[in-house]
């Protein structure tokens, strides 16, 4: 009889909530209202996935950006033989994806059950196409999230160097 | 360096023998197409209404670019359309019924009678190793126009074609239309996670090909019925109108539309000038029409995504004609082209969990 009586729309939209306050803290949809947050959520898809279940494989061809709403996912390389990063809630991986279609170059699964959001770059191109204004700042902060990356992998090059020149 | 672990994967169920599997894969295979030969007339509106949405799609994406939500473009684009399709009922409709009721004219006058059964005569002979015993050209002409218009209206005083064609699937393609993204990510939402990113892609790459091409078509079709209908009337051809548009409707069908529409454009002019002196003109009208539209139009406006040999073309359509009829030959093309681009992928990804 509960059922007939509860707000069976609460935990829907306590998700969306969630998804929308996880996504402002992301920093390629910084600065983004909560209507234009709420539209990217809509293109968003939301997947759970096991313990140990694979979310993409090295290799394969990248379609889109994930960002965790719940659990942990690790990052490996050459069949789990190298861990490269164990992400959170709140992290998201595989953004390059975003950009173009090459394999990707390591493998994603989660080591809890988790619940994730995928933006694939052909829901990105199609809301760049409809809102234009929203899809150009998002591409910006993209492009300065993975310059970001690329500055920091150098610095981490440079000390590698500079210690084994030392 | 340490490991994540992941390698060790969870125990998995035993695995089925591979007969079963494929049994299984028959089986489902089997189920579907007695599901579609049964709901025949369903799917047939079903793919129509899809067919339509995705030629609409692109139009209320602009008008959302634009400011206007989804359901704002989507009804400014239907009014569009219905205004359209007002316009050429009121217009070209009466057009055609004064060039048919014109031709009848013509045939019953028995002016080119004596041409026509020349004619007829000359085909069966030529033909009389296949078997073929006569060739009626006058007889068929005669039936077209006299008994043409009268099916159209009967066809539309049929309370369900009406209730079916101009009711319900207007409303399908409206809401295609709207909710086709929630629709789509409904749909995506019961793929399993080892699938995903590949279904998605699959279903852009339909999206892709599929929409691309029959807008490509779409707009090609109405160039080349233009050009028909516009080198018809020069050559003071009195059916102008009708042929040209039956010429932009064959159009839609790759290789045959082209021969399809030439034959009753020969055929109405032998029938009103009672002889063979605008034959020749028709024909080099039509050749100048196919040489424009495959040099100037169809590589800016059709896609050539799909990517099949013209055999392959030729062989789908035939095939899609028998299954479909006329609209099976026209989505055979990208449908096939979809199908292909799914055999790959499933190739691909099959090799990829070997190599895994």
């Amino acid at each position: 009889m509960r059922i007939l009586w509860e707000n069976i729309f609460r935990d829907l939209r306590k998700k969306q909530k969630d998804s929308i306050e996880i996504l402002a803290a992301i920093p390629i949809f910084e600065d983004l209202s909560r209507r234009e947050l709420s539209e990217i959520e809509r293109i968003m898809h939301r997947r759970q996935y096991d313990q140990g279940e694979i979310v993409f494989h090295q290799g394969a061809q990248g379609l889109g950006m994930y960002v965790i709403v719940s659990g942990e996912v690790a990052i490996t390389r050459d069949t789990g033989a190298h861990l490269l990063a164990e992400l959170k809630e709140g992290d998201f991986f595989g953004e390059l994806a975003l950009l173009d279609d090459s394999p990707r170059t390591a493998t994603a699964a989660a080591l809890s059950a988790c619940t994730l959001l995928c933006l694939f770059q052909a829901d990105l191109l199609d809301l760049m196409q409809r809102n234009p204004r929203l899809g150009v700042r998002i591409m910006i902060r993209l492009a300065r999230t993975i310059g970001a990356r690329l500055r920091k992998t150098n610095e981490h090059l440079a000390a590698v160097l500079c210690r084994e020149q030392a | 360096m340490q490991g994540t672990g992941l390698t060790e994967r969870p125990q998995s169920p035993p695995r089925l023998p591979r007969w079963s599997t494929v049994t299984a894969a028959v089986l489902i295979v089997a189920g579907a197409a007695y599901l579609l030969i049964t709901l025949a007339d369903l799917v047939k509106i079903l793919l129509v209404s899809a067919l339509f949405a995705f030629i609409l799609n692109p139009l209320a994406c602009l008008l959302e670019s634009r400011g206007l939500s989804r359901l704002a473009a989507t009804t400014a684009v239907f009014l569009v359309v219905i205004g359209v399709v007002c316009l050429a009922f009121f217009f070209l409709f009466p057009l055609f019924i004064e060039e048919l009721n014109s031709l009848k004219a013509v045939i019953e006058s028995g002016q080119a009678r004596h041409v026509i059964e020349r004619l007829e005569s000359y085909i069966a002979d030529s033909l009389a190793f296949a078997g073929v015993e006569e060739v009626k050209i006058l007889d068929n002409l005669r039936v077209l126009t006299s008994n043409l218009i009268g099916r159209l209206m009967d066809r539309f005083v049929d309370v369900a074609f009406f209730v079916t064609h101009l009711v319900i699937m207007p409303l399908i393609i409206f809401f295609f239309v709207k909710d086709a993204r929630q629709m789509k990510k409904r749909v995506m939402s019961w793929v399993p996670n080892r699938y995903f990113e590949v279904s998605l892609k699959l279903l852009h790459t339909l999206e892709s090909q599929v929409g691309m091409y029959l807008r490509g078509q779409v707009l090609d079709a109405l160039i080349v019925g233009i050009m028909v209908g516009t080198a018809l009337w020069i050559l003071d051809i009195k059916a102008a109108a009708f042929v040209g548009a039956f010429a932009g409707i064959a159009n839609l069908i790759p290789y045959l539309g082209p021969v399809a529409a030439l034959l009753p454009a020969v055929a109405i002019s032998i029938v009103e000038t009672g002889g063979f002196d605008k034959v020749i003109p028709v024909i080099i009208a039509f050749a100048v029409v196919k040489l424009i539209d495959d040099s100037a139009v169809q590589p800016v406006v059709v896609s050539r995504s799909v990517n099949l040999h013209p055999l392959a073309v030729l062989l789908v359509i035939i095939v899609g004609g028998k299954l479909f009829g006329i609209m099976g030959m026209l989505v055979a093309v990208p449908f096939t082209g979809f199908l292909k681009v799914v055999v790959q992928e499933s190739r691909r990804l099959a090799q990829m969990f070997r190599d895994a």
